[in-house]
């Protein structure tokens, strides 16, 4: 993807978040950068009150899916795995570590993200024959809807103040 | 003219998406009209296609696009959320 058509795409899909004040408040999100390609958002958990702030990495979108890690909304820095949402009964989405790369080397120390639309998933060693491709054109896969996405996988998870 | 019954039966929704929002232009809907619909005209004007996989919602309520507003609990002024739904987490993901 060209850089600056990467940017026009990045920059229509932002937009039609922060020009949307509904959707920002039913949702619970508070947009705290948005300029290309990292978008940051902190997200309210409905059922704790709690706050997270998620930051996704949009390079070379939408040729490739965002990246996402969970900020420590005081220091900027990497949120410390035992902040990270925990599963639901539901799913397994939030690994404190173990990532695997596509060659299969282990990263022990790098939590991650499992969820189709995120970059950590789609270049995990294990969903090598699950690629973006097939999903980004899809309405479900749009830069907002994968937003929507990470918050409903929050929303329906265990977080807890420490 | 609308009776009084007609009146009552009318409400204004919002149905909103990362592609925008949809009440009509202020229109009022019948509660008795089924969320489908409303989701039919709100997919035509937000220029939505594949919609097949969405949940829409009220708070943390799923709601039922085969009933009425009013069998959803649907009352005016509401805004509904409407969006895909994910297709859950990778276990394999776990195996290294």
């Amino acid at each position: 993807m060209h850089p600056e058509l990467s940017r026009e795409l990045f920059k229509d899909g932002v937009e039609k978040l922060t020009h949307n004040a509904v959707l920002l408040v039913e949702h619970g999100w508070l947009i705290l950068r948005a300029e290309y390609p990292i978008l940051r958002i902190a997200m309210r958990h409905r059922a704790t009150g709690l706050l997270r702030v998620f930051e996704l990495d949009f390079a070379d979108w939408n040729d490739q899916p965002p990246a996402l890690r969970l900020m420590n909304g005081e220091t900027g820095g990497d949120l410390d795995v035992s902040q990270w949402p925990k599963n639901p009964p539901t799913g397994t989405y939030w690994h404190g570590g173990n990532w695997v790369s596509p060659s299969g080397l282990l990263l022990p120390g790098r939590p991650f993200m499992c969820l189709a639309g995120i970059r950590e998933y789609h270049t995990h060693n294990a969903h090598q024959d699950d690629g973006w491709e097939q999903y980004k054109d899809l309405d479900s896969f749009t830069l907002g809807n994968i937003v929507s996405q990470v918050s409903d996988v929050f929303q329906k998870s265990h977080v807890a103040a420490n | 003219m609308a009776s009084s019954n007609q009146q009552q039966n009318l409400i204004t929704v919002t149905v909103t998406t990362t592609s925008g929002n949809y009440d009509g232009d202020g229109k009022r809907f019948n509660l008795n009209e089924k969320l489908s619909t409303l989701l039919h005209h709100a997919a035509k004007d937000l220029g939505l296609v594949n919609t097949s996989d969405w949940a829409v919602r009220l708070g943390d309520r799923v709601l039922d696009p085969s009933r009425s507003l009013v069998e959803n609990g649907i009352t005016s002024g509401a805004v509904i959320r409407w969006a895909p739904v994910e297709r859950g987490g990778g276990t394999a993901c776990t195996r290294s």
